[in-house]
């Protein structure tokens, strides 16, 4: 690996995301929701980090944390080197430049009132890129970028479909050059076939412009295609993190062996194993003690309630956090 | 165990209006679901999969209409069944789950009395033994605490608890057929599995069989015995599950496997693909369907759409490649 690749673009320390639910009137008790907790990590300058979790987890918490979409309760932010929790909004403008976020839904993340000319040149427009025609001209090239034609600047996104409106999302996100893209969810509202192409996109936009991918996912087929290394949460919490090449083979968190175990494969000849998991995700409002993990785990001992386990490296560059890892 | 036709759906049609005149959202559907047998139905978002069976069990919304064909359930017509007789059949010998428990089941009502009206709608028990017999059901679905969850809401209860309780609804009266339409598609990985593994024991033990619609071919592979295909209102191939993930022979059918990633030869590979679009109802191309996308397009497949014809036995395939194919298989066979 070259010293470039290996340079870290983003770390957070410590990101706590706490919110207050329910409560409020007639004196109810409020809670708190535990949405992501005493998180550490890093992406790496050009690799695409894969986090994958079930709903609830945090995984698009963190992401939208780490683009300051959403101010953290605790912990801190680097945005190649630089810490950017906490810089005033002026500072944080020449910086959102550089990360920018793509939407699950490319129907309700794109404004129907604006033409996708529009909704292109708007970013360029607010920082202040160029002339009118300079604008008109970058616009084009966003389209030609991202597969879409030259016309259809002048359309509306109503006329366009799910894989189309999905272009333009990630085109908008690509509108300033930036260096990291939080990809949230970027094509699990598509179908199978749309899919690929939008996976072969991201891929193409990665090597062409040098990108840094925060890929938030819960398909672990999509994730492990597309991923350097994949970040598993669960419960606000990181329980393991590793290589994308290792992320089927043992040594694994016991989380993570079970959300392998659980997704179906498209081949007839394996077998359906009977379910690793019983009972629900636990609630992130009052989250099991100790290893969150716990309440569901086959493997959990006497210590997994009582002691919450450090996300520790096992082998080179693979991290987990399990007592008997 | 699986044997001779339970549902037999003849030349489905049904329309939907259009500005320039009616769209056929299923075109023409030969389909049979075997006695004992879980069927998968498959196929992208349009394709008609879930129409057909909303058209099938009568409750095709508005402004929908069957135009034509038959669905023979046990050799009797459910499209031109009275509403009364299709009622008695629905919930009682015919059921379904659908992809969202939360649409599905009454907010009003605790889940225990949805199953007990289930049950007293169908059977002459009194208004206490239709509870027993609910929290049983509850319990055999898998839901911890049967006696004290049957009083629960359905907001009360988790995604995978609310669809375990369609599922309990779905089997209550001992149905022999069971449509499952995307029943896991709103689940986390984990308790889709559970779902998965709990729809299976349940169609094991029962012996009903099960129409499993999803536009998820994993599910399919997991789950079904037989795999029909559709694209735009149309059958383009059914097969046994092993012969469509080993050799699938339509087109259509082969991009759709060759672009999942799990199947792609290495990680952060290209992933092949499918070209553009599927077409809108009203701007299919002429002839075959899929024939403006296929790569491998001859002269006849703009002429006249193939027919589904049968290549090896149980395996249909509506593909003009095959066609030929097959008949060169004939001759070297005579």
């Amino acid at each position: 690996m070259s010293t470039a690749q290996t340079q870290e673009l983003v770390r957070v320390e410590g990101l706590t995301k706490h919110y207050q639910v329910g409560g409020g009137f007639l004196g109810a008790t409020r809670q708190v929701l535990r949405a992501v907790d005493q998180v550490d990590l890093r992406v790496l300058s050009g690799e695409v980090l894969g986090l994958v979790g079930e709903s609830g987890c945090g995984k698009s918490t963190l992401g939208r944390l780490i683009l300051r979409l959403a101010e953290p309760t605790a912990g801190r932010v680097f945005f190649d080197g630089q810490e950017i929790s906490g810089l005033g909004r002026s500072r944080m403008r020449g910086l959102r430049r550089q990360m920018q976020i793509v939407f699950q839904d490319p129907v309700t993340s794109l404004n129907p009132r604006l033409t996708v000319g529009g909704i292109l040149a708007e970013p360029l427009r607010i920082h202040r890129q160029g002339s009118a025609a300079q604008i008109q001209a970058r616009v084009e090239e966003l389209l030609h970028e991202v597969g879409l034609r030259p016309e259809h600047a002048g359309r509306y996104p109503h006329q366009f479909s799910g894989g189309q409106r999905q272009r333009i999302g990630i085109a908008r996100a690509l509108a300033l050059r930036p260096r990291l893209v939080v990809a949230d969810e970027p094509v699990s509202a598509l179908d199978v076939s749309i899919q690929a192409q939008v996976i072969n996109l991201l891929m193409d936009l990665k090597e062409r412009f040098g990108l840094t991918y925060l890929l938030v996912a819960h398909d672990l087929s999509v994730v492990s295609h597309l991923s350097d290394r994949v970040a598993v949460m669960y419960l606000g919490k990181i329980m393991e993190v590793i290589p994308a090449g290792r992320f089927q083979t043992p040594p694994l968190h016991p989380y993570t062996e079970a959300l392998l175990l659980a997704a179906p494969v498209a081949d007839p000849r394996r077998q359906m194993r009977p379910p690793a998991l019983k009972g629900d995700v636990a609630s992130p409002i009052a989250p099991p003690p100790g290893c969150r993990f716990h309440t569901r785990c086959p493997e959990a001992q006497e210590i997994c309630p009582r002691q919450v386990p450090e996300l520790r490296q096992i082998e080179p560059g693979h991290w987990c956090a399990c007592h008997f890892r | 165990m699986t044997g001779e036709a339970l549902l037999d759906i003849q030349d489905l049609v049904t329309v939907f209006p259009g500005p320039a005149g009616e769209l056929k959202a299923v075109d023409g559907l030969d389909l049979t679901v075997n006695s004992g047998e879980v069927l998968g139905l498959v196929g992208e978002s349009g394709c008609g999969k879930s129409v057909t069976a909303l058209s099938v069990l009568g409750l095709l919304p508005a402004p929908g209409r069957v135009a034509g064909g038959r669905a023979l359930f046990a050799g009797q017509d459910l499209l031109t069944l009275d509403p009364a007789s299709l009622r008695a059949l629905r919930g009682a010998s015919i059921s379904m789950v659908f992809q969202e428990p939360m649409t599905s089941l009454n907010p009003v009502f605790s889940v225990g009395r949805q199953v007990a009206e289930l049950v007293l709608a169908h059977r002459d028990v009194s208004a206490q033994e239709a509870w027993r017999q609910a929290v049983e059901m509850l319990g055999q679905v898998g839901i911890p605490e049967p006696e004290k969850r049957a009083k629960a809401y359905p907001h009360q209860l988790s995604g995978g608890l609310r669809q375990r309780v369609m599922i309990a609804m779905a089997l209550a009266l001992g149905p022999r057929l069971v449509m499952a339409d995307e029943p896991t598609t709103a689940l986390d990985v984990t308790i889709q599995a559970q779902i998965l593994h709990l729809l299976r024991q349940l169609q094991e033990q029962s012996g009903a069989s099960v129409l499993l619609i999803t536009h998820n071919l994993a599910v399919v592979a997991q789950m079904a015995a037989r795999v029909a295909v559709m694209y735009t209102g149309r059958l383009v191939e059914q097969a046994p599950v092993g012969e469509m993930f080993s050799a699938p022979l339509h087109p259509y059918t082969r991009g759709l496997l060759a672009c999942l990633p799990s199947r792609s030869p290495g990680r952060g590979q290209r992933l092949p693909t499918i070209a553009g679009i599927v077409p809108p109802l009203d701007a299919l191309p002429p002839g075959c369907a899929f024939s403006d996308r296929c790569p491998e397009r001859f002269a006849p497949c703009q002429e006249e759409e193939p027919a589904l014809v049968e290549v090896a036995p149980g395996h249909g395939v509506r593909c003009y490649l095959h066609h030929r194919l097959s008949r060169r298989q004939k001759r070297a066979a005579a």
